[in-house]
């Protein structure tokens, strides 16, 4: 399997043209990449320099995706990106040996009246989401549920 | 001194042998020039502000030290510009050779002669790149003292030339040879102070606005219609310029192009022409929408004396009065064709009618209370009480699809934003398949820096000016009239719908309820 996952990933790095690093990070031992390949996002999760995981999201052709952060927690691998459009999240679990969505969905569409959000990952567990006029809100992720919950400080 | 020591003196002077010039502790040196507004012109003064967000002005609000020797030595220098037909105005100011002395900030004398007046007397000569005089003068005139012995003031005095009338102008080193002598003759001996040089702009006429010009907006308009002199020939050069689809910032080392919807999200939260032209530091920045490119443009020609006004492309229905969102006929009509394509299970609520309730739309719904699993549909719409009161009604937000798309499957019909021909399988919450939409995106059309940039919108901005539209996101333009826009800028109009795949993946569809022709120009209204 990780010879199948390498051969992607050097089909990748080296035989695609158009090809950008739009995220990196590292953290403790893991190490989170994604890259953009033409239309695609490759999403990498590297620990103690093996490769975990590897999916393709295959994007509109002029599309780019801002990610926010990646946190690695517990069995969990969560993103935070937007298109530009909104403001999305993804969550995958690590199950039976592979990494498989769980759920994912839109924290909050941009419009012309709201435009500008920070947005996080708190405690591998919640998003924050915090307006322009300082408003904020914490959601709590139920994995169990597959939801969103309001969460009070 | 005994008395041979004083004729020997006396005779070297009379001799002519002695040059103060050549006088380690007498000879002057330059090391401050500024530039102020014109006394009957002060509108003709040009305020430069820094690109970005900084807010920081290069010019003052009426005079700019455009060239001087800071306190390390090294020589620093500003831009400064004028409005054709202005007269220059400059002063400067000198130390005695060797002293290391610094002026005090420079006085405006109003024109008035010295009042503390120093053995000096100085003029400057603007010359070209090979120095010889261009014959655009700063008149002799004595040295102020200040309050540093060494250190005198060429109190600030109009050229005795103004700038050609109407007449645009870019100086990348506009040098004034600075000149001194003991006496104010004019064919007496004069000796060189030095040589101060600093991009100098002059715009066509007097900007529209007194507040500060982002310099890259002065700096493109004067460069690319230098010398020219009428209105259409100096909005021709700009447009040429944003024809190349490559801009870079006046002081961006690296020349990377202005980006048009660069990185989406970045392109959206950064609303502002300071954004699109601040300093793209881990790339967040030199990226804009449609409304800063026009904005750029508007600018660009304000700095040189040019009006024109920004108008907002909207679809219109066909059979409607409404503008920017889906009449009831249309409405109907896509509401019909979402469910059958769709299916019903990916709906929060089967059977969906147009109650909003029944639907998610993208603005207005509380998002994060969306299921977070499973496939789901989002339509571009928002609800809004019907007028006379009563139950929310849904409100379909229309969009057009600017060039280039392959809608080759005909109308009332949904495509993907992917490359043409690619299919996206349409899953339901059972992982089944309901349907396959087919991409449709193609190349372009080519926009600033970016060769397929986001093409679906709800409105977009254009510049116009002389009953012409210029299209500056694209460099595209000028075009006669709306309809001549339409036609070489639009594929077609119809509606937007988000996708969430099992996998998490996020996907936009179109509607395409007709492909824009000759027949239909008439659905984009501009405002």
């Amino acid at each position: 399997m990780k010879i199948i996952i390498f051969a992607i990933l050097l089909f990748y790095s080296n035989i695609s043209s158009a090809q950008d690093t739009v995220f990196h990070k590292t953290e403790n031992t893991y190490e989170s990449l994604v890259i953009q390949s033409g239309y695609d996002h490759i999403y990498l999760l590297k620990h103690d320099r093996k490769i975990d995981t590897v999916w393709v999201w295959k994007y509109g052709a002029y599309m780019k995706i801002h990610i926010f952060d990646i946190v690695y927690s517990r069995n969990y691998h969560i993103s935070l990106n937007s298109t530009g459009y909104d403001i999305g999240y993804s969550i995958y679990e690590y199950q039976m040996d592979k990494w498989q969505p769980l759920m994912g969905g839109i924290l909050a569409f941009l419009t012309d009246s709201r435009n500008k959000i920070d947005v996080s990952i708190l405690d591998g567990d919640k998003f924050r989401l915090l307006e322009e006029d300082g408003r904020e809100t914490i959601l709590k992720i139920n994995f169990a549920n597959k939801t969103l919950e309001p969460y009070d400080k | 001194m005994n008395l041979h020591i004083q004729i020997l003196l006396a005779g070297i002077v009379l001799a002519g042998a002695w040059n103060p010039a050549n006088a380690q502790g007498n000879a002057l040196e330059l090391i401050r020039v500024e530039f102020w507004a014109p006394q009957d012109k002060a509108g003709h003064w040009v305020r430069i502000r820094k690109d970005g967000l900084s807010g920081e002005e290069l010019s003052g609000e009426f005079k700019t030290n455009a060239w001087f020797v800071d306190k390390t030595g090294a020589i620093v220098k500003k831009p400064v510009a004028y409005a054709a037909g202005a007269t220059p105005r400059a002063g400067a100011c000198f130390r005695i050779l060797g002293s290391g002395k610094f002026c005090p900030p420079a006085s405006d004398p109003g024109g008035s002669a010295p009042t503390d007046p120093a053995p000096y007397f100085v003029r400057g000569v603007v010359v070209d790149a090979s120095g010889q005089p261009t014959g655009m003068v700063f008149p002799t005139k004595q040295l102020t003292k200040t309050g540093t012995k060494k250190v005198f003031e060429y109190r600030a005095e109009p050229a005795t030339s103004a700038f050609p009338d109407q007449q645009v102008q870019f100086m990348e080193q506009y040098r004034i040879r600075w000149e001194w002598s003991p006496s104010g003759d004019e064919n007496g001996a004069w000796t060189q102070a030095g040589i101060s040089d600093n991009r100098l702009y002059v715009t066509h006429r007097k900007p529209l606005e007194r507040t500060p010009f982002f310099y890259t907006c002065l700096h493109l308009g004067c460069t690319e219609a230098h010398s020219e002199t009428n209105e259409a020939a100096i909005v021709a050069a700009v447009q040429a310029k944003f024809a190349s689809r490559c801009i870079a910032r006046v002081d961006d080392a690296q020349n990377n192009c202005l980006k048009y919807w660069g990185d989406p999200f970045r392109t959206r939260q950064n609303r502002g022409l300071e954004y699109l032209l601040e300093n793209a530091s881990g790339a967040d920045y030199e990226d804009g929408r449609c409304q800063e490119w026009a904005e750029f443009f508007q600018k660009t020609l304000a700095a040189q004396g040019i009006s024109g006004n920004l108008v907002t492309a909207l679809a219109y229905n066909p059979a409607g009065t409404t503008v920017g969102v889906f009449d009831n006929a249309v409405e109907s009509t896509y509401l019909t064709r979402v469910e059958q394509f769709f299916g019903n299970d990916l709906f929060p609520t089967p059977n969906h009618p147009t109650n909003p309730t029944n639907v998610l739309l993208d603005n207005g719904d509380p998002v994060f209370n969306l299921p977070g699993s499973g496939t789901r549909v989002i339509l571009h719409g928002t609800k809004a009480t019907p007028v006379g009161g009563g139950q929310e009604e849904l409100v379909v937000i229309s969009q057009f699809f600017v060039k280039n798309w392959n809608f080759s499957a005909g109308e009332n019909q949904f495509y993907a934003v992917l490359p043409a021909g690619q299919p996206l399988s349409i899953k339901d919450a059972n992982n089944q398949q309901v349907a396959i939409a087919y991409g449709a995106d193609e190349s372009g059309a080519e926009a600033q820096s970016n060769g397929n940039p986001t093409a679906h919108f709800d409105d977009h901005v254009l510049f116009r000016h002389n009953n012409q539209y210029y299209d500056p996101s694209y460099g595209n333009g000028p075009f006669p009239d709306k309809d001549n826009w339409v036609t070489v800028s639009l594929t077609g109009y119809g509606s937007m719908i988000l996708y969430l795949a099992p996998d998490n993946a996020r996907y936009f569809l179109l509607w395409v309820h007709e492909n824009a022709d000759n027949t239909n120009s008439g659905i984009i209204k501009f405002k």
